[in-house]
């Protein structure tokens, strides 16, 4: 790490509602969401992807995640407009 | 509500989109799940000059403060320490067609402005623009088609669809025209913006403001500098991550090359990015009653080097354009907008694709192969070394063609396989217009064997 993350990822007021579910039933833990995550907030828990508590101080909302998951055990949307992350310079 | 069209998304493609319907006399909304356009979205950003032929209306009054032209390009080859081999640079071509591809390469600007600035456009031009408002799914009729969206508090909006909405695409895979992308359709790109002070950077960096950087340490590294800081990021298709790419763009920043870079010009991380890019062969299917997928929703992103602002904002157009035909045609029918995928394929967008396979293996087989790139940065290097005055040139060509014959076992393959079906798809008819070299090249060759000394 360059720099402690919290300082350099940027987020816009609100509730940004729970956009991210580990599915735990689905979950084969072959660990690609934890391999993926570019902020590090999938690990195994018995057995199983969980995803952080807080995750949504960092979450960057990319995706990769869901989009690495072959078996379906993550459900991804967005947070709810006008929240979640801001790439003041993107 | 009802609406002639309704464009998701508030990126280049929607806002174009949206402008193109608004002008159009059309009733049009433009949906962005941010406070602001543009501030969900992260690119290098490099703006191509076809921007500038093709929306010369709109580029000419563009003056954002992030902006920084770039006239030179380099390419950095590194070692497995990371530590610089050999270094290539170009400019524009005088073979461009066009004023401004002969003038500059890109325009280095950030999303945030760029995006909101694009928007105005759409919104001078009568489009409705409402943000902070995600949608989250389609609306349908009795049979099944989709006749608009709805979105997160319940909403619905009918009229033509235009999914602008990026890679993740919630329209396109409610609306059932494609699940998510394949594993090696889309990247994961990760980023990290520097700041600088913008006097630092015009002393060392000025125009030269694309640089990329090639290592058996990461995958290819692009690196774009803007008025007062610049991105450095990476990426790599989701099938083939092993390892964390935040830690391979780490290792690249630490590299000695790179840290000298930064701390000449007293740089500092103030941003970090995800998101994907989708980098396909060809796109999947854009249209389906009622709706078009533009931009990266598309999976439109050029399939050689993944630039996607102008292929978002030319297919944007096209599909606003189809939506005026069909409703004045009174025809949302599936055969009526199969007409945008029809305009799109014979049209510069379409051209990009004509060699999709070659380009997009191209890539995936060097650039971003960390085995292999080392062993290329070396050919480069000893090419060039054919000109130093070190070990006598005739003895040095001899050893350069030793060398590539002992690479060839290991190397010879990927060329093969990657680059010269990429060659030959492009240059397929040109090929032949150079047949008269091959006599000349006969009549050159010495008769006689050079002599040397034991
Ligand atoms: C790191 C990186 C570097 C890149 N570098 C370059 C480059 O140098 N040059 C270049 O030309 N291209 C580059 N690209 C590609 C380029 O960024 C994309 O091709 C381009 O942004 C696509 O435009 P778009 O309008 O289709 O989608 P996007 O720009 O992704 O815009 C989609 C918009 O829709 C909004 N949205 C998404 N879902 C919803 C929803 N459900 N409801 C409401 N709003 C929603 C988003 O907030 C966003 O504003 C890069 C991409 C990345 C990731
Ligand atoms: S990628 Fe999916 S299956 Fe694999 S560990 Fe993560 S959640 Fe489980
Ligand atoms: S969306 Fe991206 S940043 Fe958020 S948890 Fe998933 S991989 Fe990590």
């Amino acid at each position: 790490m360059l720099v402690p993350l919290e300082n350099i990822i940027h987020k816009l007021e609100g509730d940004q509602g729970d956009f991210i579910k580990p599915i735990r039933e689905n979950c084969v833990a072959c660990k690609r969401c934890i391999t993926v995550c570019p902020v590090n907030l999938w690990y195994l828990d018995d057995g199983k992807a969980n995803i952080k508590d807080d995750y949504k101080k960092l979450c960057l909302e990319c995706g990769a995640c869901w989009q690495s998951c072959e078996y379906n055990a993550i459900d991804f949307t967005y947070p709810k407009g006008g929240t979640g992350v801001i790439f003041k310079r993107g | 509500m009802k609406y002639d069209v309704i464009v998701v998304g508030g990126g280049p493609g929607g806002s174009i989109a949206g402008k193109t319907a608004a002008e159009n006399g059309l009733k049009t909304i433009i949906f962005e799940r941010g406070q602001n356009p543009g501030e969900k979205n992260a690119s290098g950003v490099g703006l191509t000059p076809k921007i500038w032929r093709d929306f010369p209306d709109i580029m000419k009054e563009m003056n954002l403060p992030s902006q920084r032209v770039n006239r030179r390009c380099t390419a950095h080859f590194c070692d497995e320490k990371g530590e610089l081999v050999s270094e290539l640079s170009w400019t524009p071509s005088k073979l461009n067609t066009y004023k401004e591809a002969r003038e500059f390469m890109t325009v280095m600007v950030y999303r945030h402005q760029y995006d909101k600035w694009l928007s105005t456009f759409a919104v001078d031009a009568g489009a409705e623009l409402k943000t902070s408002t995600l949608i989250t799914d389609v609306l349908r009729d009795s049979s099944g088609r989709v006749t608009g969206v709805v979105d997160e508090r319940g909403n619905k909006y009918e009229g033509i669809v235009i999914a602008a909405d990026g890679a993740i695409s919630v329209v396109a895979r409610k609306a059932g025209m494609r699940a998510k992308f394949g594993p090696y359709d889309t990247t994961l790109v990760v980023n990290y913006d520097f700041e600088a002070p913008p006097e630092k950077i015009d002393e060392f960096i000025g125009d030269n403001a694309l640089h990329a950087w090639f290592s058996p340490l990461y995958p290819g590294v692009y690196n774009f500098f803007k008025k007062d800081g610049f991105h450095i990021g990476l990426g790599q298709w989701f099938g083939a991550i092993t390892r964390n790419l935040r830690g391979y763009l780490e290792d690249c920043i630490k590299s000695p090359p790179v840290a000298k870079m930064i701390k000449q010009l007293n740089a500092k991380p103030r941003e970090f990015h995800a998101h994907q890019l989708p980098w396909l062969q060809y796109p999947k299917k854009t249209y389906a009653h009622n709706i078009m997928l533009v931009g990266d929703a598309a999976g439109f992103p050029c399939p050689l080097e993944a630039e996607g602002i102008w292929h978002a904002m030319y297919s944007g157009r096209l599909a606003a354009l189809t939506a005026k035909e069909a409703i004045d045609n009174n025809d949302v029918s599936e055969r009526q907008m199969k007409k945008y995928e029809e305009s799109w394929v014979n049209s510069p967008l379409g051209e990009e694709f004509a060699a999709g396979k070659e380009f997009q293996e191209f890539w995936a087989g060097l650039p971003f192969n960390t085995e292999k790139v080392g062993e290329l940065g070396d050919i480069v290097n000893n090419s060039l070394n054919l000109f130093t005055g070190a070990t006598s040139h005739l003895e040095m060509s001899q050893l350069f063609l030793k060398s590539l014959r002992e690479k060839g076992p290991s190397i010879m393959p990927l060329f093969r396989k990657y680059l010269f079906p990429y060659v030959f798809r492009i240059l397929e008819e040109e090929l032949n217009d150079l047949a008269p070299f091959n006599d000349m090249f006969e009549k050159m060759r010495p008769k006689k064997k050079i002599r040397r000394r034991n």
